[in-house]
């Protein structure tokens, strides 16, 4: 559909648009793409003629009004009724120059700053995860000393939320881990016709590294997350502020039994996570292996000992702070808006996770150094 | 003006149950051209849904919402999609998009539906941000660094952005302080004379009702009944009464 005709007066070197149809939003990308097409350069002057418009809105009378300000078109609009010509005063009269968007120059001083900033920010949240451990002691032993409240029940709710309802994607994760580590290991131990050695190499690492770390690293997808969702939106929402006023103390009723909930449920989950390992690894010596149980606890009960167990256990507790930490930190991060709230959740995540495998590393060059 | 004006929406036999409780009954509706109509009523007597039904978000339990000849809730999503063209929605916490700048905000639609050029979608859009009385400084903002009062105003632009010709607003003055409520009753009275818009306005600022709205309309036992405001005050219906005649309306209906 054609929003204009054309009219060319060669004599007076005018070029005379006849606009017709309506002039509004819907139909202006193809006006738009229309009028483009046209040569205003070899005229004196182009005339949009209003007389036949039938609709005309803002946005057209915009479009209209931009292009009769433009001195290299010479756009003169005219023969418009009087309800559009009180469209385009409106229009006028509030028509501006958008502000220019302007980006800070890059230059070796801001990247400075930037760098600065970051590494500023970084310390930052190291010292809130820190001031979290303080306070977290502090609160435990102010509730010892009876002079703030002291909420079981809301710490058993959180070891149902964290560790029982856990329970199904965890025994799926540490039976899958030990038939793969098994399989891996007994593939290349029958090379050497040790396949019995497969036990050792299953157990002892299920013991001290696969089961704590993947519980850990589940745990810090399926809980941290949590926190810092739960956390950021009742930020959003006020509701700190709110218990802050009431004279409740947001770590105690907040932060401290999601702590104190994870710090119990991720050991267990952890023991849990390696009992089942072991039944994953007694099926799969069964049926692969053709080992019987007699053999398989034989065999088992002389490789694994407490020092194997400890190492992997007493991880547990601090991992389960770290993540605790990370996840309630990022939840009291959120300030704005709820894309805040998705952004923290990412970091709780990123953060805990990759936290928990540099402490790991810690753990295993103590470990080492000591012998264990 | 005494030519009759055109119907853009005909709601007829709306009903909406929700569970046990019907909330609206065989309820009939229009919204006229160039008509602004304040809409009141107590708590859960279904405001929100009727602006929800109307808009095609809440489809009802029976009835029909037809829009320019087409039936909303039974039409194909392209047609759906020409009605929804017809109304802007100012919603009650404005719904800016919180990751975007409120200039972006309301170039949205613009974006969206057009293919125009972004320097022509940028003229359009801080036009309408001017129109609200908003400036340069608000532009480049987030939602969050705004004030009530600016998100308000901001919405109602977005709201404008495909120059509609109704316009629903969900109790548009409420968490505004008196001056800024009074100014934007001014505003929007002034772009709705201007642009020729009908407004569905959901209040309970008795103050805006009356100096807004052209037509009153009253949930009530699960019916509408619309009227001019002076009309409603003759009505005897205890709740009519209690509304329209309480301490706190006296002021407002002076």
């Amino acid at each position: 559909m054609q929003f204009y005709t054309v009219k060319r007066l060669k004599r007076r070197k005018e070029k005379h648009l006849l606009l017709k149809g309506d002039w509004t939003v819907e139909n202006l990308s193809e006006i738009y793409k229309d009028v483009s097409r046209e040569n205003f350069q070899n005229w004196k002057k182009t005339v949009f003629d209003g007389k036949n418009v039938e609709g005309l809105d803002t946005s057209a009378a915009a479009y209209l009004q931009k292009l009769e300000k433009d001195d290299a078109l010479h756009v003169e609009l005219k023969g418009f009724s009087k309800n559009h010509r009180e469209m385009f005063d409106l229009v006028g009269q509030y028509s501006c120059k958008p502000p220019s968007h302007q980006q800070p120059e890059l230059t070796w001083r801001t990247l400075l700053m930037m760098y600065g900033r970051k590494a500023e920010s970084f310390w930052q949240l190291g010292s809130y995860i820190l001031s979290i451990f303080g306070q977290f002691i502090y609160n435990l032993i102010q509730i010892g000393a009876g002079r703030q409240r002291f909420r079981p029940r809301s710490i058993v709710y959180h070891i149902n939320e964290i560790g029982i309802r856990a329970l199904p994607v965890i025994f799926l994760m540490a039976f899958a881990i030990s038939l793969v580590m098994g399989y891996q290991g007994a593939t290349q131990l029958q090379n050497f016709g040790a396949t019995i050695y497969t036990i050792d190499l299953v157990a002892i690492s299920v013991l001290r590294e696969m089961g704590v770390l993947l519980t850990a690293i589940m745990v810090a997808g399926r809980t941290g997350s949590a926190f810092a969702a739960q956390l950021g939106t009742m930020k959003l929402n006020e509701e700190i502020d709110a218990l802050q006023t009431m004279g409740v103390s947001p770590f105690n009723a907040l932060i401290l039994p999601r702590l104190a909930g994870i710090l119990i449920a991720l050991p267990v989950l952890t023991f849990l996570a390696n009992i089942v390992a072991f039944i994953g690894l007694y099926i799969y010596c069964d049926i692969a292996l053709d080992i019987t149980l007699s053999q398989f606890m034989n065999r088992l009960g002389s490789v694994i000992t407490p020092a194997h167990f400890w190492t992997g256990m007493i991880k547990a507790p601090v991992f389960a702070l770290i993540i605790g930490a990370v996840g309630c930190m990022q939840g009291m991060q959120v300030r704005h808006s709820a894309e805040d709230v998705g952004k923290h959740t990412t970091h709780a995540v990123v953060q805990s996770i990759f936290m928990v495998i540099l402490m790991d590393s810690v753990f295993s060059i103590i470990f080492t150094n000591l012998d264990i | 003006m005494t030519k009759k004006k055109d119907i853009l929406i005909k709601a007829r036999n709306i009903t909406n149950r929700f569970g046990d409780h019907n909330v609206h009954d065989k309820l009939n509706f229009e919204i006229h051209e160039s008509e602004i109509i304040g809409v009141v009523g107590g708590s859960g007597t279904g405001k929100s849904v009727l602006l929800r039904t109307l808009i095609g978000l809440h489809k009802p339990t029976s009835g029909t919402v037809n829009v320019l000849g087409t039936d909303i809730h039974e039409c194909e999503p392209m047609d759906f999609l020409d009605a929804q063209k017809l109304w802007g929605v100012l919603f009650q916490s404005g719904a800016l998009f919180s990751n975007q700048t409120v200039l972006e905000n309301i170039e949205f639609q613009l974006k969206e539906h057009t293919d125009l050029p972004r320097d022509l979608i940028r003229d359009i859009a801080m036009m309408k941000l001017k129109m609200v009385g908003l400036g340069d400084e608000a532009a480049m903002k987030y939602p969050s660094e705004l004030s009530g009062g600016m998100v308000k105003r901001a919405a109602l632009a977005r709201s404008l952005a495909l120059d509609p010709k109704i316009l629903f607003l969900d109790e548009p003055t409420s968490g505004l302080d008196p001056i800024s409520a009074e100014k934007f009753d001014n505003l929007i009275l002034e772009l709705v004379r201007a642009l020729n818009i009908s407004v569905f306005m959901i209040t309970h600022d008795l103050d805006s009702l009356a100096r807004l709205s052209d037509k009153v309309a009253v949930l009530l036992d699960k019916k509408i009944k619309v009227a001019t405001l002076k009309e409603h005050l003759k009505d005897p219906h205890p709740w009519m009464q209690d509304y329209f005649h309480g301490q706190r309306a006296k002021g407002a209906i002076a």
